[in-house]
């Protein structure tokens, strides 16, 4: 629960600092493809300057066998919002990186955890649509491209990636 | 070796400068290309201005159907977002990309996409392709 302590501080710091330079700051849920199959809510937030901005995003899951934390840290060069469908488009391209715990054992007596500590990274991008200046939804992607080299071995051109579906408040 | 370098400096850099085609006069453009295994077509889609509709991406057995607004950033990168079906359900489709014109009417595609469904189902990745714009 320590690094969930941390990333709540990490969000209310996102929350504090927009009070001193223009920004946009978004919060938002959604679900993430790192639980593929199964909706689990994630906490995200996001900062835009006006060239550069950045983002923060973590999902758990957890069982009496196994539980796992997912954190995601993206950097993007944000371009100029384009007028859409009654509302603006907001787009960024950069990129990010995904650091996985997890923590799993065999049977639920067991008292011999196995831990498995992992990280994408590579290639990020988002777009979303933004009504009234306060309401928007859209998708977050990171592309891993350690994820390629393990996958051209066996021949294909797979990046592993991360997709994420948020709708929240931008202010 | 110098000279080889030169060459190759010469030509990536003309390759990093070329404007697509897609856009600039023509209003219909069809883009195919490979996805997940080379030789298996991955996307397949009929394009008009600024959307693209068809078969978006596909993940094994997984395709997803849908139609795109293409929103240009620069004059070779753009990017994507969506309505689409994935596999049964219905989603959004997200994507970014780098298209340049390199023979008459051929842009060359390199995108990375992923669409995902309200029950988090997801496919995606990278696709290499042409976009023929008519």
């Amino acid at each position: 629960y320590d690094s969930m302590v941390r990333f709540l501080f990490a969000i209310i710091f996102l929350l504090v600092v927009p009070l001193t330079v223009k920004a946009s700051v978004y919060l938002a849920t959604g679900s993430s493809s790192v639980t593929r199959g199964r909706v689990v809510p994630i906490l995200y937030g996001g900062y835009d300057f006006e060239n550069f901005g950045f983002s923060a995003s973590s999902t758990g899951v957890k069982t009496d066998l196994y539980y796992s934390n997912y954190y995601e840290l993206n950097g993007y060069w944000v371009y100029k919002p384009t007028d859409f469908l009654g509302g603006e488009l907001r787009s960024g391209v950069g990129i990010g990186l995904q650091y996985t715990h997890e923590v799993f054992r065999e049977s639920v007596g067991d008292t011999d955890y196995k831990i498995e500590d992992s990280y994408q990274y590579g290639l990020a991008f988002k777009i979303f649509q933004v009504y009234w200046e306060s309401f928007f939804f859209g998708m977050e992607n990171l592309f891993g491209f350690n994820g390629v080299w393990g996958q051209l071995s066996r021949v294909t051109i797979v990046p592993a990636h991360t997709t994420k579906v948020i709708v929240g408040f931008t202010f | 070796m110098s000279k080889l370098i030169l060459v190759i400096v010469f030509f990536s850099s003309s390759i990093a400068f070329a404007e697509r085609n897609r856009g600039q006069d023509e209003l219909f453009h069809i883009n195919f290309g490979a996805e997940h295994e080379p030789g298996v077509l991955g996307t397949f889609r009929v394009g008009f201005t600024n959307f693209e509709m068809g078969m978006l991406n596909r993940s094994l057995n997984d395709w997803t159907f849908g139609i795109a607004y293409v929103l240009d950033l620069t004059p070779s990168l753009y990017t994507m977002i969506g309505l689409a079906a994935v596999g049964d359900d219905p989603g959004l489709f997200s994507a970014v990309g780098w298209e340049i014109g390199f023979w008459k009417f051929f842009d060359f595609r390199i995108e990375f996409n992923g669409s995902a469904s309200y029950k988090n189902f997801s496919s995606g990745g990278m696709i290499i392709g042409l976009n023929v714009v008519l």
